[in-house]
């Protein structure tokens, strides 16, 4: 087909397939590589491959189209970064945020890297380096601002699994050290939260301003096992607060079914969340409103009406009385118009959610 | 390196030795509220930045390095929940409106308290005023957005 010169089409109709949830994720991978072939601009090469690799991050001839991309890029005397890793690097520098250098951990073997949400910001594109190797791209692919976590892609891959084992952190106190990206160890001591029942942030006995860089310094036991990350939260003492291995287990797996279950979401850069929207034609995230940014080098898709109405929540409860806006109430009060409700049953009540 | 809101690039840039008066004059009004200017200083993109407690509140200062010094003073509250986003955006309008030299706005997933002003005829007293009544806003509404709607305060765990 694109040696007949109709390579718009065929891009087109290889960009359907890769966004088609009814194939799997080798499908979509192939369809990513051929997609590549349809244009020479080495940026969209490169994009296409990386999307490739998420579809199927254990496939290696991807890993090795991407790798010879980059080193293509790359300045001269640069190596190309290995692929993958024999060892698992203790600790990750990031660099490119929008609070300054930061350090992170990868959490599984495909290269996934936790870091801090604080440190990254609304950055989409960072990179990560890892001592003596040569800087790697990466991509924020969820943040969690909740719990000061981002999670990114990275093109690296790991021969081992990262030693994180959510429940090395016993009760009581516990001796941890904190190894940053530019080197520094931190002794200090770790324990649960006592105020958080949900038992996400660990108490450490570090002051903020002793952190050398914005974040997302791992926390390691004395046998190396991961206990969490560090933060520039504080506490009600003003101590920096860590981030449990076991919430950044829990929030890294919930983001792979995200993405599992809803292969068309992007990012939301003000959010960090995963938004549908801009798959059926939005412009604003349907989780926290923002706008959403074009994908480089893709056509915005036209407008899907009742999909996103279902998206943006509008479809539930009667109209507002006042307005006829069905938007929903809150305390009583159309979230339109702010008149009163006649009665739950006309608005919706469901949307109350308080 | 943190960034100014509303970099004015279209701007010419003030010459250098205007700037340094204007940064003279702000680290004069910050020593005069008992912030001491070094200590407080950040990296900034363009211009000076400072960053200090005041009560419960964080508080940032920035000098845009324009023709026209423009003095931004924010305050980040909290971090925007998970649910419920509608209510609290229409909340924070209805808080706008009530508010005196300072609005509520958001930056990425973070609500800011803000307020921004011409350098010139600034003072030391109008200066504390601000931050005052900026640390006052901040203290008041943090916990109570934080009640209402859930939501991380910003910086804490």
């Amino acid at each position: 087909m694109m040696q007949d010169g109709e390579a718009a089409a065929a891009a087109t109709r290889l960009r359907q397939l890769a966004r088609n949830p009814e194939l799997d994720a080798s499908g979509r991978a192939a369809a990513y590589v051929w997609l590549a072939e349809t244009r020479d601009e080495h940026a969209f090469k490169r994009r296409c491959l990386e999307l490739a690799l998420e579809c199927e991050p254990g496939n290696r001839q991807i890993q090795q189209g991407l790798s010879q991309l980059r080193a293509r890029a790359q300045p001269a005397g640069m190596p190309a970064p290995a692929t993958p890793l024999d060892y698992v690097p203790a600790v990750v520098g990031i660099e490119g945020g929008i609070n300054g250098r930061a350090s992170g951990v990868f959490l599984k073997a495909s290269g996934m890297v936790a870091t801090t949400s604080y440190a990254v910001g609304g950055v989409e594109r960072l990179q990560a380096r890892i001592e003596g190797e040569s800087a790697v791209p990466a991509r924020v692919i969820r943040r969690f601002p909740m719990v000061d976590l981002a999670l990114l892609s990275t093109p690296l891959s790991l021969a081992r699994k990262p030693p994180l084992t959510p429940d090395a952190l016993g009760e009581g106190t516990t001796a941890a050290i904190a190894i940053s990206a530019d080197g520094a160890r931190l002794r200090c001591q770790l324990r649960r939260h006592s105020h958080d029942q949900a038992g996400h942030w660990l108490q450490t006995n570090l002051p903020p301003l002793s952190l050398p860089d914005a974040g997302g310094i791992p926390l390691y036991a004395e046998r190396g096992q991961l206990l969490g990350m560090l933060t520039l939260n504080v506490d009600a003492q003003g101590n920096a607060l860590g981030l449990s291995a076991a919430q950044i287990a829990d929030l890294a797996q919930r983001c792979q079914r995200e993405r599992q279950l809803n292969p068309k979401a992007a990012l939301c850069r003000a959010c960090g969340g995963l938004a549908l929207a801009a798959s059926y034609g939005g412009r604003s995230c349907e989780l926290c409103g923002a706008a959403l940014e074009a994908i480089d080098g893709e056509q915005p898709a036209p407008a899907q009406r009742e999909q996103l109405m279902r998206l943006y929540d509008e479809q539930r409860g009667g109209p507002c009385p006042h307005c006829g806006a069905r938007v929903g109430i809150y305390r009583g009060a159309c979230l339109r118009c702010g008149g009163a409700a006649a009665g739950d049953s006309a608005l919706g009540a469901s949307r109350g959610r308080r | 390196m943190r960034r100014l809101f509303k970099p004015r690039a279209a701007a010419a840039p003030q010459p250098a030795g205007t700037l340094d008066l204007s940064l003279r004059a702000l680290e004069g009004i910050l020593s005069a509220i008992g912030v001491e200017p070094a200590a407080a200083r950040m990296a900034v993109e363009s211009g000076y930045g400072w960053h200090f407690q005041r009560g419960s509140a964080l508080i940032e200062l920035y000098l845009s390095p324009e023709a026209e010094g423009y003095l931004q003073v924010l305050s980040p509250i909290m971090h925007l929940p998970a649910s419920n986003l509608l209510a609290l955006y229409r909340r924070l309008l209805e808080l706008n409106l009530q508010l005196t030299n300072a609005a509520l706005g958001l930056h990425e997933d973070v609500v800011y308290l803000y307020h921004e002003r011409q350098l010139a005829g600034l003072d030391a007293a109008e200066a504390e005023a601000i931050l005052r009544q900026l640390s006052e806003y901040a203290d008041e509404l943090d916990d109570a957005l934080a009640a209402e709607f859930g939501g991380r305060l910003y910086g804490r765990g």
